[in-house]
C-alpha cells in the first residue's frame, strides 16, 4: 500500500515538474523574449483546431436541439416557450459549450499528442532530440500545449454559436418560434460574465488536456502497449480533470464572484 | 576529444548493470565495445554520452567529468558530438533531407542555400544522394541507419558515438555500413565508440576493442590481440561457440530446481 502511494506521488511530482519545465519554457521564456517558434505553434493550431471543427459542429448542433427540445417539454407546461432561446444560450454559452467541446478535443486531440509523444519516446526520437543538445519540452511540448491554448477557445465559440444555432433549428422547426425572435432572446439573455467564464474555462481545459497529454506520451515506457495504455489514460484523466476543474471553477464563479 | 571513464557503475534499483568501468579512449581512436546481449554495453554508450547519469565513477572528456555537468553544461559538450542510434530514431514526421538539416537549423545561423548545400553534401557522404525528399518510413532499413549516421555527421562532431550500426542488416548491407564507418573516422579523424555484437564488423573498423561481460571489463587490446588470444571467454565470444565461460544454458540441475521453485 506504501508502494503504491509512493509511486502515485513520484509520478504527480513528475507530472508537476514536467508542467513546471512547459510553463517556464513556455511562458517564461517568452517573457524574456525568447519566444518558441511561431510556425510551429500555428502548425499545431491548424493541426488540432481546423480538424477538429467537423466534429464540433456535429456534436454542438446536436446538443443544442437537444436541450431545446428538452427545455421546451418543462416550459411549454408554463407557456414560457420563448425562454428556450435564453435557457440554451446561457446553458450552451456557460457550460455545454466549453465542457462539450473540451471532451471532444480531449478525445481526438489529446490522445493524438499522447500517442505521438509515445510514439516518439519508444522509438528514441526524444532521445535524439537530447543527444543533439535540443530540449524535446522546448521542441516538441510548448507547441502543442500553445496550440492547444489558442485552438481550443476557438473551437468553443465555434461550437456555442452552432449548438445555439441547433437551438434556434428545433425553436422554428417545432415551437414556432421565428428565427429572429429565438436570435434576439437567446442573445439578450447572454450577459459579458456568461462569456468571460465560458472562455475562461475553455483555456483552463485546454491547459489541462495539452498537460497530460504531454506528461503521458512524454514518459511513455514499454512499447507498443505503453503507448495504448498512455493514450487510453490521458483521455481518461483529461476528462476527469475537466470535470473537476468545471465543478470547482463554477462554484467559484457561483459563490464568490 | 580525449576519453577517460573512471570506476564507472550504474544501477537500476538493486541491479548492477555496469561495475566500476574504467577505460581510456584516445582522441581520433575508434573503439568497439563488444558483449553479448544484456552484459551492458548499450547502457555504457548511454553513460558516455551523457543519456544517462552514472551511479558512481566519472566520464571525463578533455578532463571535464561529464557525470558531473548540470545539463546547459552538458548540452556545450553534446554539439560537438555526434550519436547514430541502433534503431536511426529519425524524425518519422520529417523527410530524410530535414532530418539531417534539423541539428544544423537549431545550432547553426545559416540561410536556407547553405542549409540545403550541406544536407546534399551528408547524404552524398552516406551514398544517399537525391534521397532527400523521401519520408523515413519510405526507406529499407540500411538506408535508415545511413541517414541517422549522416544526421549525426551533421554538425561535423569531434566524437561519434553508434549504437550497433550494422545489426540486421544483411551481409551486403553490413558489409557497406562498416566500410563507410571506416572511410568516415579516417577521412575525419573522429573519436568513434562503436557497440555492436557483430564480429565481423568490429574487426573490420576497430582500432582498439572492449570487451564487456556482465557489466565488467573483462579483455582490451587490438583486433590482432583478440584474434590470437588463448582466453575461453574471448575466444567463445569471437568464434561464436554455444559453450563456454559465457553462461548461455542452465546445467539440467539447476533448471529442474527453478522449475520446482527451489532457486
Amino acid at each position: 500500500m506504501s508502494s503504491r502511494l509512493a509511486d502515485s506521488l513520484e509520478r504527480f511530482g513528475r507530472f508537476c515538474l514536467l508542467s513546471g519545465d512547459i510553463v517556464e519554457r513556455g511562458l517564461l521564456q517568452s517573457l524574456r523574449g525568447k519566444f518558441p517558434k511561431g510556425a510551429e505553434i500555428v502548425w499545431f493550431i491548424h493541426r488540432m483546431g481546423v480538424g477538429s471543427v467537423p466534429i464540433v459542429v456535429l456534436i454542438c448542433g446536436f446538443v443544442g436541439m437537444i436541450l431545446a427540445m428538452q427545455t421546451a417539454y418543462q416550459l411549454a407546461k408554463f407557456g414560457a416557450t420563448l425562454y428556450v432561446a435564453s435557457l440554451v444560450s446561457v446553458s450552451v454559452v456557460r457550460e455545454l459549450g466549453p465542457l462539450i467541446t473540451a471532451i471532444l478535443v480531449s478525445g481526438r486531440v489529446g490522445a493524438g499528442v499522447a500517442a505521438e509523444l509515445g510514439t516518439m519516446a519508444v522509438s528514441e526520437e526524444i532521445t535524439a532530440l537530447r543527444t543533439m543538445a535540443l530540449n524535446p519540452v522546448r521542441i516538441l511540448l510548448v507547441p502543442r500545449v500553445a496550440g492547444l491554448i489558442i485552438a481550443l477557445p476557438i473551437l468553443t465559440l465555434i461550437g456555442d454559436s452552432v449548438a445555439i444555432a441547433g437551438g434556434l433549428v428545433i425553436g422554428w422547426g417545432y415551437l414556432h418560434l421565428p428565427p429572429e425572435l429565438f436570435y434576439k432572446v437567446a442573445v439578450e439573455g447572454l450577459v459579458m460574465k456568461d462569456f468571460l467564464t465560458g472562455f475562461a474555462k475553455s483555456i483552463i481545459f485546454a491547459i489541462l488536456i495539452g498537460l497530460i497529454a504531454c506528461y503521458k506520451g512524454y514518459y511513455v515506457r514499454g512499447g507498443a502497449v505503453g503507448v495504448g495504455t498512455a493514450t487510453t489514460e490521458t483521455v481518461v484523466m483529461s476528462i476527469v480533470a475537466i470535470i473537476v476543474a468545471d465543478l470547482l471553477f463554477t462554484a467559484l464563479f457561483y459563490f464568490a464572484i | 576529444m580525449k576519453i577517460e571513464v573512471g570506476g564507472v557503475e550504474q544501477r537500476y534499483g538493486p541491479r548492477c548493470v555496469l561495475k566500476g568501468v574504467t577505460f581510456t579512449i584516445e582522441t581520433g581512436e575508434t573503439v568497439v565495445i563488444m558483449g553479448g546481449s544484456g552484459c551492458g554495453k548499450s547502457t555504457l554508450l548511454r553513460v558516455l554520452s551523457g543519456i544517462e547519469r552514472p551511479t558512481a565513477g566519472s566520464v571525463r572528456y578533455d578532463g571535464e567529468d561529464i557525470a558531473r555537468m548540470s545539463e546547459a553544461e552538458l548540452d556545450r559538450l553534446r554539439k560537438r558530438w555526434g550519436f547514430c542510434f541502433q534503431g536511426g530514431a529519425l524524425f518519422g514526421s520529417l523527410t530524410v533531407g530535414q532530418n539531417v538539416a534539423f541539428p544544423i537549423r537549431e545550432h547553426a545561423d545559416l540561410g536556407e542555400k547553405v542549409i540545403d548545400i550541406m544536407v546534399k553534401m551528408k547524404l552524398d557522404m552516406v551514398g544517399l544522394t537525391g534521397f532527400g525528399d523521401l519520408k523515413p518510413s519510405q526507406i529499407s532499413g540500411g538506408m535508415a541507419k545511413r541517414v541517422a549516421l549522416a544526421r549525426a555527421m551533421a554538425l561535423d562532431p569531434e566524437v561519434l558515438f553508434m549504437d550497433e550500426p550494422s545489426a540486421g542488416l544483411d551481409p551486403v548491407m553490413s558489409a557497406a555500413i562498416d566500410q563507410l564507418i571506416l572511410d568516415l573516422t579516417k577521412k575525419t579523424k573522429i573519436t568513434t565508440i562503436l557497440v555492436t555484437h557483430e564480429m565481423k564488423s568490429a574487426f573490420t573498423v576497430a582500432d582498439r576493442m572492449i570487451l564487456l561481460h556482465e557489466g565488467v571489463v573483462v579483455a582490451e587490446g587490438k583486433p590482432g590481440d583478440f584474434r590470437a588470444s588463448r582466453d575461453p571467454l574471448i575466444r567463445q565470444f569471437i568464434d561464436g561457440q554455444p559453450d563456454g565461460p559465457i553462461p548461455l544454458r542452465r546445467h539440467r540441475d539447476e533448471y529442474l530446481k527453478s522449475m520446482m521453485g527451489a532457486e
